[in-house]
């Protein structure tokens, strides 16, 4: 039986796709419009990966919509908050029917349901307590209930406008980066702050009993197109707010430290609330939120639960996987136990006709053919020479983060990397740290860690940042991700080549893209992306090509016949449907 | 006039100067549309001083395009009326013109204190609103969307042909009481050109047939076309003129094929006058409906000039006579355009010639049009027009004609040719071609290497481009055939774009009676081909056609359901070079109401009407290649 999740017209439009009830396949529009953060119903993608399994459409027999269209203009309606598009609660349905094509039975799941579903059966867990929270869903931000063998049950929620997700955001605004997409800014830059702001802060956000806070309305406006919070937040902080292009200055490192630790009290608070109620040590965690892996780090350490688990795409593309998992348990009253460990749930593309095109350009380029470990060695051995490299390889991965299928790899013992992979390719923040993959048998060794974290979901102490200066945050940590040999054989073996060569199973891995354009898709986008960025090697499936080969044409080529489009939502606005 | 405030007319600052206004080109980049290769690109003008100043203003056409930097019409106007007198000709003609620029130029002419002013405009204000991606709720006309909801669910499709048209000539009317006003106030004469649409050498699109009619109308209306297109082919004007006159009944005169048909024949039955009205009609039909066509004039639109012209004593030149074909004088003289409403330089020359005699008051026919470009100018202009014809899905016998005619002229254009083949051969991403780096340097070409080389498939338009190139200059060499071929690879960034302005689809849909699928070869190959498909209103009993080349596949039942069949393709119906795989889908019953409803409510809320019915649907179409070459 497959069962289709789509999530859409909000941010991230994505779907998922189970088969007989496990999640075979699921990605997001972006990647195929080239606009990032696209939110239109996730037609190409939805194609992409029913190809990758091998079906059509006319093979799905159920979708899901990953929440209640009726409700949530109700919200917008009623709260008259700004929107992308005039409130039209027939659009997901009408587009399920004519963008996608598919004419079979259509389910709605309430959003925090799909973010609490995603979380739940990708889990593997028997049975769990579930938090999510995010900006907002229908009406509700945060929820707390417990999933098991009879679905997903709600107990109590927070509802709009009283929102972590919203104050987070309200502060990247306040702090001049984008909404809706820099918040992950505002974490990065945390560490380099005093918690001097913290009482301030508070006066935001009022804890109450049981799983209830609020937040105090004299500081917010989220009727305001052009900001989201009003005058009040500036006479609070004591501080203006930052001018997008203006420079991060001490007291807005100390804002953004300060947030992230009343973030996290809250949530602490809220989870120990959460296990009070269900008594289950299991936590199954999902929402925007829950893309804050600072305060997940926090929350495992000090919180009540003894594991956890963490989606790679716990934000709303997520969504998708959690209404379709939904869907299927209801629909067959069953589901699978089973940890999902690979976040590589795109499609995959064959590389001949790249080939081809080098061919025909005359490009010199080296194609190892079937022999898996040449562009091993060759790509190990480029590595440790300080080269930064364009890693391409098989099925794409779902979520945020580049997972070592669509990444930019480069040594992680070179002080100077950080700085050059900023100017050169990510063109961004000098503040904003990198992150490890590391072989998943030998992190104890370098990372104070002990659990698996395959989708960079989670953040450990380094323990020798100085080994390691460009993956370790000023505070000595990395948000690590766990390599394991039985999942990414491949690229856990590069890990270990390069290992061989230096001593650390460790790569500095960000994602495949340049600043404002999604994570490359196709091998066309990965050629394009890898002439702009000025990487000195591009290695697609068993193919390498160098930086000194490339044509001086390719260069103004690319950007005439294939422009960064401009992305999808709009970061000035935060826009709430 | 405020006094210190700073007037421009177009990229054009206006500086008021002893003996008149100067105008000089604004570095001011924030003013929207107003840089860009749309404009003459002169830097400044001085005062007119002693001389007359003329003034044309106008779109694309008047402009000269592409013709613009050898030859446009107010240049060629210049030349002709040097040894007339002292005059100051300027060019304020704008490619891509629409209503509201137009109003706005003529709302400032005063400004620059024309003696003359030329009105070459009338093709653009037909074009639908917001064609430039935007939303209809986010048109400049407020509330428009709602009125055309409005009409469209009292009147039908020929209901909102009729507001939209309304709409459409109130601007026309604004803008000719701008130039009365103008006349009133500065005495400055007004010529009034009449444009003209390349009637008989500029067919209607296959994909735009009729738009959503109830289905037996419709299985009718596609029964009646088979007659005609076969009287047509047995030269029966009298027999395609009636059975194109019952398909008018059917259609409401909003299908451009009828009237395509009957004035084919009308032309071989050398009938003038039947053929203009046929043609003319088919030209029109289309006009209002919110669907992708080609900028044109309209009968309306070129009366509405004629009258004012008339009413208000201006000189005017009607196009519709200085183009005429000598043959056949009701219609114009193919050679004359570029393409649907550009002119060639054929065309430009006879059109400033008629000008220059109204500017002078002297009787038509005084001043003989000029030779026209050099035969390379005129080549390459040639190698243009076969790469604009194809990419307006012109038959190929066009398209070679043009190709054919550029290489006669300059044999020195085949290495371009050669390099445009590769490049619409090349591998995904094309833009790696050599061909690229050589065609990129060519600034006449420069704009286009993204069209053919941005997108990981071709329209087929451009597989036809393709194709004629390979008729020509000979087979591509770079071909190397995959062992599967997705055959739905969309031509556009958001995907595969339908014949109205809605968003792109992620899938194929057939909004008229067949879908050409392409894909090359290195040569004859034995192939699997797999289709997934619906017909959504297709009758059960139907059946859907599919071929390969000239050759019949299968007819697999029509099915409202999403069907998969595969099939297999024999090396022998293959060949070197480009292939086609045709489906020819059944005729849709489609509930006509729930579609007028449904297109209704899309205006309202701001959205695109789909205007035309769904023949059919190709969820996904591939190629695998079974064998070795035969
Ligand atoms: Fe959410």
């Amino acid at each position: 039986m497959i069962v289709v999740g789509i999530s859409a017209h909000y941010h991230d439009a994505a779907c998922a796709i189970f088969l007989d009830g496990r999640l075979v396949a699921a990605a997001q529009e972006e990647r195929f419009t080239r606009r990032r953060y696209d939110a239109t119903i996730p037609a190409r993608a939805l194609r992409a990966c029913l190809h990758e399994i091998g079906a059509g459409i006319g093979d799905v027999e159920h979708v899901a919509y990953y929440e209640d269209p009726v409700a949530r203009c109700d919200r917008i309606l009623s709260a008259g908050t700004p929107s992308a598009m005039p409130p039209d609660a027939g659009r997901p349905l009408r587009e399920i029917r004519d963008r996608l094509g598919y004419a079979g039975p259509v389910t709605t799941v309430r959003h925090h349901e799909a973010h609490a579903a995603s979380a739940f059966y990708c889990s593997g867990f028997p049975d769990a307590a579930v938090l999510t929270a995010d900006a907002v869903g229908e009406w509700a931000t945060t929820s707390y209930g417990s999933a098991g063998p009879e679905g997903i049950s709600t107990f109590e929620e927070v509802r709009f406008p009283h929102s972590l997700g919203l104050l987070y955001s309200t502060l990247t605004a306040y702090l001049g980066f984008e909404v809706n997409s820099d918040e992950n800014k505002v974490m990065g830059l945390a560490p380099y702050g005093r918690p001097t702001f913290v009482a301030a802060l508070s006066e935001l956000i009022h804890q109450l009993p049981e799983g209830q806070f609020e937040l105090d309305a004299r500081y917010f406006d989220f009727t305001d197109p052009s900001r989201m919070y009003t005058d009040a937040l500036s006479d609070v902080l004591g501080i203006p707010p930052r001018p997008p292009d203006a420079p991060t200055e001490g007291a807005h490192t100390d804002v953004a430290r300060s947030l992230q630790v009343v973030l996290e009290d809250v949530l602490l608070e809220k989870a120990r609330h959460l296990f009070r109620v269900t008594g289950n040590p299991r936590l199954c965690y999902a929402g925007g939120v829950a893309l804050n892996c600072v305060a997940n780090a926090r929350i495992r350490q000090d919180g009540p639960f003894a594991e956890m688990f963490v989606q790679p795409a716990a934000g709303d593309a997520g969504g998708s996987i959690g209404a379709a998992a939904l869907a299927h348990h209801r629909l067959t009253g069953g589901f699978r136990a089973e940890r999902l460990v690979d976040a590589r749930l795109g499609p995959s593309y064959d590389t001949t006709e790249l080939a081809h095109a080098l061919q025909a350009a005359g490009v010199p380029f080296s194609d190892h053919c079937d022999d898996q470990h040449g562009p091993i060695s060759q790509t190990a051995d480029m590595l440790a020479a300080g080269a930064v490299v364009g890693w391409y390889q098989g099925r794409m991965e779902f979520g945020p983060r580049a997972l070592g299928a669509r990444s930019i790899l480069a040594d992680p013992r070179d002080p100077g990397m950080r700085d050059r992979i900023n100017d050169l390719v990510k063109k961004r923040e000098a503040f904003r740290p990198f992150a490890p993959s590391v072989a998943a048998e030998r992190t104890a060794e370098f990372f104070d860690f002990h659990g698996s974290s395959p989708f960079m979901l989670d953040t450990a102490q380094v323990r020798r940042p100085a080994d390691l200066p460009a993956i370790a945050h000023v505070d000595g940590s990395a948000r690590l991700q766990t390599v394991d040999a039985a999942v990414d054989p491949r690229f856990h073996a590069l890990l270990t080549a390069f290992a061989a060569r230096t001593g650390f199973p460790i790569l500095l891995n960000t994602s495949f893209n340049l600043r404002g354009e999604p994570i490359v898709c196709t091998p066309g986008d990965a050629l394009a992306s890898f002439v702009r960025c000025g990487l000195d090697a591009l290695v697609i499936g068993n193919l390498i090509l160098r930086a000194a080969d490339v044509p001086p044409f390719w260069a103004s080529a690319v950007d005439q016949v294939a422009p960064i489009r401009p992305r999808g939502v709009s970061g000035d606005i935060y826009s709430f449907g | 006039m405020t006094g210190t405030q700073a007037q421009y007319v177009g990229p054009w600052l206006i500086e008021p100067v002893a003996g008149g206004a100067a105008l000089r080109r604004s570095d001011e980049e924030s003013r929207p549309g107003a840089s860009g290769p749309d404009w003459d690109p002169i830097d400044s003008i001085p005062a007119a001083g002693d001389a007359r100043r003329v003034v044309v203003l106008g779109e694309s056409t008047a402009r000269g395009w592409p013709f613009e930097s050898f030859g446009s019409p107010t240049s060629v106007l210049a030349r002709n009326l040097q040894s007339a007198g002292e005059f100051q000709c300027i060019d304020l003609a704008k490619v891509g013109a629409d209503g509201r620029v137009l109003l706005d130029l003529a709302g400032k002419l005063s400004l620059l204190h024309p003696d003359v002013v030329v009105s070459f405009a009338g093709n653009n204000w037909m074009m639908p609103p917001a064609t430039d991606g935007r939303r209809m709720d986010q048109c400049a006309d407020d509330g428009l969307n709602r009125r055309l909801a409005d009409a469209l669910r009292a009147g039908g499709y020929r209901g909102l042909k009729e507001a939209a048209t309304a709409h459409a000539m109130t601007a026309v009317r604004a803008y000719t009481e701008q130039l009365v006003r103008l006349h009133a106030e500065t005495g400055a004469t007004v010529v009034i050109v009449v444009t003209e649409y390349n009637l008989s050498g500029f067919a209607p699109p296959p994909d735009i047939q009729t738009p959503v009619l109830p289905g037996s109308d419709l299985a009718r209306w596609h029964e009646l076309r088979r007659q005609a297109q076969q009287a047509l082919a047995s030269g029966n004007a009298r027999a395609v003129a009636r059975l194109a006159a019952e398909m008018i009944d059917i259609d409401g005169g909003c299908s451009p094929v009828p009237g395509w048909l009957a004035g084919r024949a009308a032309v071989l039955a050398a009938d003038g006058r039947a053929a203009r009205l046929a043609f003319e009609q088919s030209r029109d039909s289309v006009c209002g409906l919110m669907l992708r066509y080609t900028p044109r004039v309209t009968r309306d639109v070129q009366q509405l000039l004629v009258d004012v012209a008339a009413e208000n004593g201006f000189p005017c030149v009607d196009l519709r006579r200085v183009l005429a074909d000598p043959d056949l004088p009701d219609i114009p003289d193919e050679s004359c355009f570029h393409d649907y409403c550009h002119l060639s330089d054929t065309g430009i020359e006879r059109a400033a010639a008629a000008i220059t005699d109204a500017v002078l008051a002297r009787p038509a026919g005084s001043t003989a049009p000029g030779p026209g470009l050099s035969p390379v100018v005129r080549a390459f202009g040639h190698a243009r027009a076969a790469a604009h014809l194809a990419f307006q899905a012109q038959p190929a016998d066009a398209v070679e004609a043009h190709l054919q005619a550029a290489l006669d002229l300059e044999p020195g254009l085949v290495p371009l040719l050669r390099d445009v083949r590769e490049l619409l051969s090349a591998p995904v991403p094309g833009w790696t071609d050599p061909a690229m780096a050589r065609l990129s340097e060519d600034p006449q070409i420069q704009p286009f290497v993204g069209v053919m080389t941005g997108n990981p498939g071709l329209t087929p338009e451009l597989w036809s481009l393709r194709d004629c190139l390979e008729s020509v200059l000979g087979q591509s060499e770079t071909v190397a055939s995959q062992s599967q071929v997705d055959l739905l690879l969309p031509s556009d960034p958001d995907g595969h774009p339908l014949p109205n302005w809605t968003q792109p689809w992620a899938h194929h849909v057939a909004c008229s009676s067949e879908s050409v699928l392409l894909f090359a070869l290195d040569g004859p190959r034995d192939l699997e081909l797999t289709i997934e498909f619906r017909t959504p209103w297709a009758d059960p009993a139907a059946s859907v056609e599919v071929g390969c080349n000239s050759a019949r596949l299968a007819g697999p039942e029509a099915s409202r359901s999403w069907s998969t069949v595969r099939l297999s393709i024999a090396a022998a119906q293959t060949k070197q070079g480009v292939n086609r795989i045709r489906i020819s889908w059944p005729v849709p019953r489609q509930d006509t109401e729930a579609a007028i409803c449904a297109d209704a409510d899309a205006l309202e809320t701001g959205e695109f009407p789909m205007i035309v019915p769904v023949f059919g649907e190709l969820y996904d179409a591939r190629i695998q290649i079974t064998g070795m070459p035969a």
